[in-house]
């Protein structure tokens, strides 16, 4: 099929309709329906700043507002990139029996958790105004980085999901590596309280970079030229297997 | 009439998956055996023609090739070899849940089905399709796994020929609709067809493709065996395929 901006658009205008629905359907019941999930980062946030905090021997004023503004990207990372190991396997019967086209489903996985991150990022900024981190000049020269860490994550994800949908072992490899690349990335940790230098290696990690391309920013008010500049090259390198992978998805009807 | 379809020489081979073909572990070191998975050839050189306005009838066994023809129209699964030409919009009700969430109520359902066939759901479009199935207007707002199989294959039925779509691909859905609905329901897909559309209907069921369509095209391993159409008001054998191609 040849790819035209009606057909796009459209696809996109389901995508975010299922997702809508997905989430509407997900929390109709509860009393504070989406905002539960804020609530639950806020606990987590303020649970594990005070905790790490004292731990690590850092003032609250700091880390907290540090590991907020962290973990709420991360999240909307891992949840992404884990969520599209099942996505086409999720719309199986949408794409075998409807003819849906499978994309729609992966862009649903990548909205449905921009919805949420809607919902998380309020509580990243009552950090930062609580503990008077961050400026207004911070947060406008993080939106580069912040856009590269968005694409990135749905470029991941258009990799992973037809991948997983025709290997089927590498949706168990995918969940576990995601746990190491937390442990090896600054989320709850950052470079600068490393004491020894043994710790540079850490750099080799494309993730610190995307991290750092817009929390050193939004948190010291000047940018960060490396991380931003590996970002791009990240970011370029994900959309190039993203196109090739798209291509691969007119056979995803024959594994799923 | 214009086609609205073309096929010509179509072949699939549709891949057997089987455990070991699913391992990233075995395709990255397996070796010889990762490589060249075993395939079925599910349709060869299948010629065809569906014109506008027409309603067309895949006829055969279990395995015979009918849902994988119906998948390749509704572009689907690519064919391996051949050419396929569709002009227009498709809906497509081929397995017998067709994408149906049975945790959402009727009503969402109704409205996710309609945006998948590029159809605003509207209050009132809604309601019109609702009130064609004659159900209870309790379950409307009920999760759809509280109804029966013929209940949600009346609302899946009446949705897919509300879809303004020019090609209508539908699989064996009729088996589990009573006898009186039936007749609604074909007229509902004769009004559709009517509208400058084209059906194809796959059924296990002479009788119901020779009441319902003008071409019935039988189906055998894969291969057209024999197409029969309507010509003054009754059933005849077409010239052998290949003497058409």
């Amino acid at each position: 099929m040849t790819f035209t901006w009606a057909e796009q658009s459209r696809r996109m205008a389901l995508a975010s309709h299922l997702s809508w629905s997905d989430i509407r359907l997900r929390y109709t019941r509860a009393v504070l329906g989406p905002w539960w999930i804020t609530l639950n980062v806020l606990l987590m946030v303020g649970g594990i700043g005070f905790v790490y905090s004292r731990l690590f021997g850092v003032p609250i004023t700091q880390f907290l507002p540090f590991f907020a503004v962290g973990i709420v990207m991360w999240t909307f990372f891992v949840s992404t990139v884990s969520e599209a190991a099942y996505a086409l396997i999720g719309g199986a019967s949408y794409v075998k029996d409807r003819g849906v086209p499978p994309e729609v489903f992966i862009w649903q996985t990548v909205i449905r958790n921009l919805m949420i991150l809607g919902h998380t990022v309020p509580v990243a900024i009552v950090a930062l105004l609580v503990f008077r981190q961050g400026s207004v000049a911070g947060a406008a020269m993080a939106i580069p980085g912040l856009i590269l860490f968005v694409l990135s994550t749905a470029f991941l994800a258009m990799i992973v999901a037809p991948a997983c949908a025709r290997w089927r072992d590498l949706i168990r490899i995918i969940e576990s590596s995601m746990f190491l690349l937390f442990v090896i990335s600054p989320v709850l940790w950052d470079l600068s309280i490393a004491k020894s230098d043994n710790a540079q290696f850490l750099r080799l990690n494309p993730m610190l970079h995307l991290l750092e391309a817009w929390r050193h920013p939004l948190m010291k008010g000047e940018m960060d030229w490396t991380a931003l500049g590996v970002s791009a090259a990240v970011t370029a390198l994900l959309g190039l297997g993203a196109l090739y992978s798209r291509s691969r998805l007119k056979y995803a009807a024959f594994w799923i | 009439m214009p086609n609205v379809i073309e096929l010509k020489a179509v072949e699939l081979d549709y891949p057997l998956l089987d455990a070991e073909d699913r391992s990233f572990r075995k395709a990255l070191f397996g070796g010889a055996s990762a490589r060249g998975y075993k395939a079925i050839r599910a349709l060869s050189g299948v010629t065809l023609q569906v014109e506008s306005g027409e309603r067309l009838g895949l006829y055969g066994p279990n395995g015979s090739g009918k849902s994988s023809l119906l998948r390749v129209m509704a572009g689907i699964y690519p064919p391996s070899h051949g050419h396929i030409e569709v002009r227009g919009r498709t809906a497509a009700l081929l397995g017998a849940s067709a994408g149906a969430n049975m945790e959402a109520s009727a009503y969402e359902n109704i409205c996710t089905l309609l945006r998948i066939g590029a159809v605003e759901p509207t209050v009132d479009r809604v309601r019109e399709i609702w009130a064609w199935t004659e159900l209870n207007e309790a379950y409307l707002g009920l999760p759809l796994r509280m109804m029966s199989s013929g209940m949600m294959m009346k609302v899946l039925v009446a949705v897919v020929t509300a879809l303004d779509a020019e090609i209508l691909l539908m699989d064996e859905w009729l088996g589990v609709i009573d006898v009186n609905f039936m007749a609604k329901a074909q007229a509902r897909m004769d009004a559709f067809v009517g509208r400058a559309g084209a059906l194809v209907l796959a059924s296990h069921s002479y009788a119901l493709l020779e009441r319902t369509c003008d071409r019935i095209v039988h189906l055998e391993n894969g291969r057209i065996e024999s197409i029969v159409s309507r010509s003054a008001g009754t059933l005849s054998e077409e010239p052998r395929i290949a003497a058409i191609a």
